[in-house]
């Protein structure tokens, strides 16, 4: 308990696990990146760090432009709270104004197609429908970097095309795209580039196909190996 | 870091509170009168029955003690569980950290608004009147504001770290429901206590209070400059200690 006590008021970490280690990158305007690894890689952590909700104990961070992220299923968002009403929370939270929201919120409906149920409390709606609205408001408030965390895979196919369109057209308008996922497919329409985590190091960095190849022949060595 | 529109994200942060809070319940807003009520109706049969307490305007008396006392009692609360109630906003969006403390007190404050529409209808059947010293409850409950959220920033911060955080607040508030004077007045406090009793902002605000709604007088400019000082040192040790802690936040939740 003291020892708890003391490392609060040091500020100093408890834990001392590294969930990231020596990780250099850089995204360029435009570009989008995927990051791959396995579970607990720190793909996760990476785009905490980048979207600013945490600090590295060593090293820097430099984001230029507004960011936008999509790191969980509605977070944010609260299941007693209608459709519209956290259309509005969420907004404001994204650094909206009143007046943009107002103006914007009916696109923000109309492209999560949830309109029946815009007025309903969002513990009505399934995983799909809350995902939509949350990447609907996300995409809208127009950031300059776009961040999602494997939440994508929820919606369904319909939606998943909309939302590559709409993540093209926001790459052509010279945005950028950071995406954590382990779905291949969709990873390989979404990004040009990729990174590679596992165990808090970057083992590559580049092309994603490149990338891809590197990662699957690990694991698949690694599969022969037992 | 986040820059947006600071007003619209507290307008959002409250309403969102206030939403949830009264969203599942049948009599909704009702509470806000019921509940001190059925406080007054106790106190007073305690009080004029029991005890034979001679005061006049007894449940004036009472509801000057209990209003500013059931503010701080549920705003301190709310606002130190708040950090901890809101980790998924903490964690996954980059918003200022410090005002999801401040908002979860202001979404108290329409509560008290509605409360003091109470006050005035007992001060109108008691045969008082408005008087121009009101003019000093927007004051002094705007220190009483200042006061509360210095208590909540620093004790959500606190709480983040230290769980037990809020079972301490609920002690504390117990503790300090005996230490304001709400059932006894200001005189019957032994003199070598009164000076220090002032330096409890909710003793002050219920002495001034009764002050101006009672006796129709002005509250004291040594109670206003206590009320001030402690207000605003209690927001500035908040501020600072919140500051501190609020870097690993998301570690901890």
């Amino acid at each position: 308990m003291s020892q708890h006590l003391a490392s609060v008021f040091r500020n100093k970490p408890y834990h001392r696990f590294q969930a990231l280690k020596g990780v250099s990158f850089e995204v360029a305007h435009g570009e989008s990146l995927a990051v791959i690894g396995a579970n607990g890689a720190g793909k996760s952590t990476l785009l905490s760090l980048v979207t600013g909700l945490t600090k590295p104990d060593k090293g820097t961070v430099t984001v230029r432009g507004r960011v936008a992220a999509l790191l969980e299923l509605g977070s944010g968002f609260h299941p007693d709270l209608t459709g519209m009403e956290n259309v509005f929370l969420n907004a404001s939270l994204l650094g909206f104004t009143q007046k943009r929201t107002k103006a914007l919120a009916d696109e923000i409906v109309e492209f999560a197609g949830v309109r029946d149920f815009i007025d309903e409390p969002l513990r009505t709606y399934s995983q799909g429908m809350v995902v939509r609205l949350a990447f609907s408001v996300a995409v809208n408030v127009d950031p300059d970097i776009l961040i999602i965390d494997e939440v994508l895979a929820v919606g369904d196919a319909e939606f998943q095309t909309r939302c590559r369109d709409r993540i093209d057209s926001f790459r052509r308008a010279g945005k950028t795209f950071l995406c954590v996922s382990h779905n291949k497919a969709s990873l390989l329409t979404l990004c040009d580039r990729a990174m590679w985590l596992d165990h808090g190091e970057m083992m590559m960095c580049g092309g994603i196909q490149d990338v891809f190849d590197a990662y699957e022949g690990r694991a698949a060595l690694a599969n022969r190996a037992e | 870091m986040w820059r947006g529109d600071y007003s619209f994200l507290l307008k959002n942060l409250i309403l969102k509170d206030f939403r949830i809070r009264y969203r599942n319940m049948s009599l909704g807003m009702f509470w806000s009168l019921l509940n001190p009520l059925v406080m007054l109706a106790v106190y007073d049969f305690v009080f004029t029955k029991i005890f034979r307490n001679p005061a006049q305007h007894f449940s004036l008396f009472i509801l000057c003690g209990i209003l500013p006392f059931n503010f701080f009692a549920t705003a301190w609360m709310t606002g130190t569980n708040s950090i901890v109630e809101n980790a998924g906003l903490i964690k996954r969006v980059p918003v200022p950290r410090e005002i999801v403390p401040v908002a979860s007190v202001l979404s108290n404050v329409l509560h008290l608004v509605i409360q003091m529409g109470l006050l005035v209808g007992f001060v109108l059947t008691a045969g008082l009147s408005v008087n121009i010293y009101w003019l000093y409850l927007p004051l002094l409950w705007g220190l009483e504001l200042v006061f509360v959220c210095g208590c909540a920033l620093l004790f959500s911060a606190i709480n983040v770290y230290i769980r037990d955080t809020r079972y301490f607040v609920e002690s504390a508030t117990l503790v300090l429901f005996w230490l304001v004077p709400i059932f006894y007045s200001f005189s019957a406090v032994p003199q070598r206590f009164k000076d220090l009793y002032q330096y409890n902002p909710i003793a002050a605000l219920v002495l001034a209070m009764r002050d101006i709604v009672l006796d129709a007088k002005a509250p004291s400019d040594v109670l206003m400059m206590k009320l001030t000082f402690v207000s605003i040192l209690a927001l500035g040790a908040g501020v600072l200690v919140f500051r501190r802690l609020k870097p690993r936040f998301f570690d901890y939740l």
